[in-house]
């Protein structure tokens, strides 16, 4: 499919790997969530000499089977009526729902090889991240999934991934969860895309991907927002000594904190 | 005839601020074409000359007027910094914490902006489209800062 790319796993197949491991795993620990509240299995599955048959594995075969109809499902709808019409039936209306969701998702497993991670928030950080892509060519912008209009700026080459917060005055506790998504996603993203350097313009949107860099090795480089003067903001006082640059756009917040002063941007 | 943009950028909604540019506009406190960029608010102008959600290309725009009121967003008002123009930098209650402000002060403090803290005081601030403004010319970004890590690998 993509030839001269490094990454030669398709969005197919990583579809594959995320259902299988999805419906798996959660089958898994409930087998482990009986078994720890000192419960006997509901479900027993018998070998035929009488022994017990590994239960988890059974749930893992089903998991298996289920991932890759779905996903065969949700990819090919067309070549999948060639075996089994379903059509006008309760299952069709809820793989077709299903089908819709895997599309809304698209963008996050459409990825092709690129040297540079430009991590952006939406609307001024997006701005700095496009002007800085005019020098890094090949770059991809990341890009928070709830900004419809920062994918019309981007145009093309971005993911889109859900922000921990994207308004200041969303949920908290939701915050948890996306930011535990984002790190699990931000895994996906740098271990195919395999980046030499990631760069982040200054968004809460850009901490657990440049964690990640950073356990993968990958050159990374912060970049304050122009609108801290004197504090830099939680992200930028996180990654204070845990990125290789960290650029601040005000020599007075560069002189305060002793890192690089990079000009305005 | 002047023309005065008001941008409340488009991430956060300010109806507040197009309300009282409205009225102001209603009870002729400014007689001048208002050009509006609105984002997300609810509130839709009635006496503007012309208003979009969202606009494309903002530099055609700054080109054209000759006093921009806007919320305190760092694109915005570096951008008219740049430029020289006459700006009104209007600050947002509904903005938790207001780390824009510190952007906002500073440049007020180089003399490039006039700040506007609460926004029903705007029509005290209008002689701020009769003052004149020196560009704002920042420090080039040094890339070499970021090019530097890469030479590891070549």
């Amino acid at each position: 499919m993509m030839t001269n790319d490094r990454c030669s796993i398709s969005r197919a197949d990583a579809l594959h790997v995320f259902w299988i491991v999805g419906i798996g795993s959660v089958l898994l620990d409930l087998d482990h969530l009986w078994k720890v509240l000192g419960l006997e299995a509901p479900i027993s599955f018998t070998y035929f000499a009488g022994r017990d048959f590994h239960t988890p594995l059974i749930f893992i075969i089903t998991g298996c089977f289920f991932g890759i109809v779905f996903t065969a499902y949700a990819l090919r709808q067309d070549e999948f009526r060639r075996f089994v019409d379903i059509s006008g039936t309760r299952a069709e209306r809820y793989l077709s729902s299903l089908h819709t969701y895997v599309r809304r998702f698209d963008s996050c497993f459409d990825m092709r090889r690129s040297d540079t991670l430009l991590v952006s928030g939406s609307g001024g950080h997006l701005k700095r991240a496009l002007v800085l892509r005019e020098y890094f060519e090949n770059a991809t912008v990341i890009i928070p999934y709830e900004s419809e209009v920062s994918k019309y700026k981007v145009k093309e080459n971005y993911i889109r991934v859900i922000s921990p917060r994207y308004r200041a005055k969303s949920s908290r506790i939701m915050t948890v969860f996306r930011t535990l998504w984002l790190f699990l996603h931000s895994i996906v993203i740098v271990s195919m895309m395999r980046p030499k350097l990631v760069i982040s313009t200054g968004s809460g949107l850009s901490l657990p991907i440049l964690l990640i860099a950073k356990f993968f090795r990958v050159k990374t480089v912060y970049i304050e927002s122009p609108s801290r003067v004197h504090e830099p903001s939680i992200t930028g006082r996180l990654m204070l000594s845990k990125t290789d640059r960290w650029i601040a756009l005000w020599k007075t917040l560069a002189e305060k904190y002793g890192v690089s002063y990079g000009g305005m941007l | 005839m002047m023309a005065i943009l008001v941008t409340v950028g488009t991430s956060l909604p300010f109806d507040g601020l197009i309300q009282v540019v409205d009225v102001l506009i209603k009870y002729h406190m400014i007689t001048d074409d208002v050009y509006g960029q609105i984002g997300n608010g609810e509130y839709i102008p009635k006496y503007f000359k012309q208003y979009r959600r969202f606009v494309g290309n903002m530099d055609e725009a700054y080109d054209r007027v000759d006093l921009v009121i806007t919320a305190c967003g760092a694109g915005t008002i570096m951008e008219v910094a740049k430029r020289g123009i006459p700006m009104i930098a209007v600050s947002n209650p509904d903005i938790t914490g207001g780390h824009e402000w510190e952007l906002v002060e500073k440049m007020e403090s180089l003399g490039h902006l006039v700040f506007c803290r609460n926004y029903l005081d705007l029509s005290l601030y209008l002689y701020v489209r009769n003052m004149e403004f020196e560009p704002f010319v920042p420090d080039k970004f040094n890339l070499s800062l970021i090019t530097d890590i890469l030479e590891e690998y070549k």
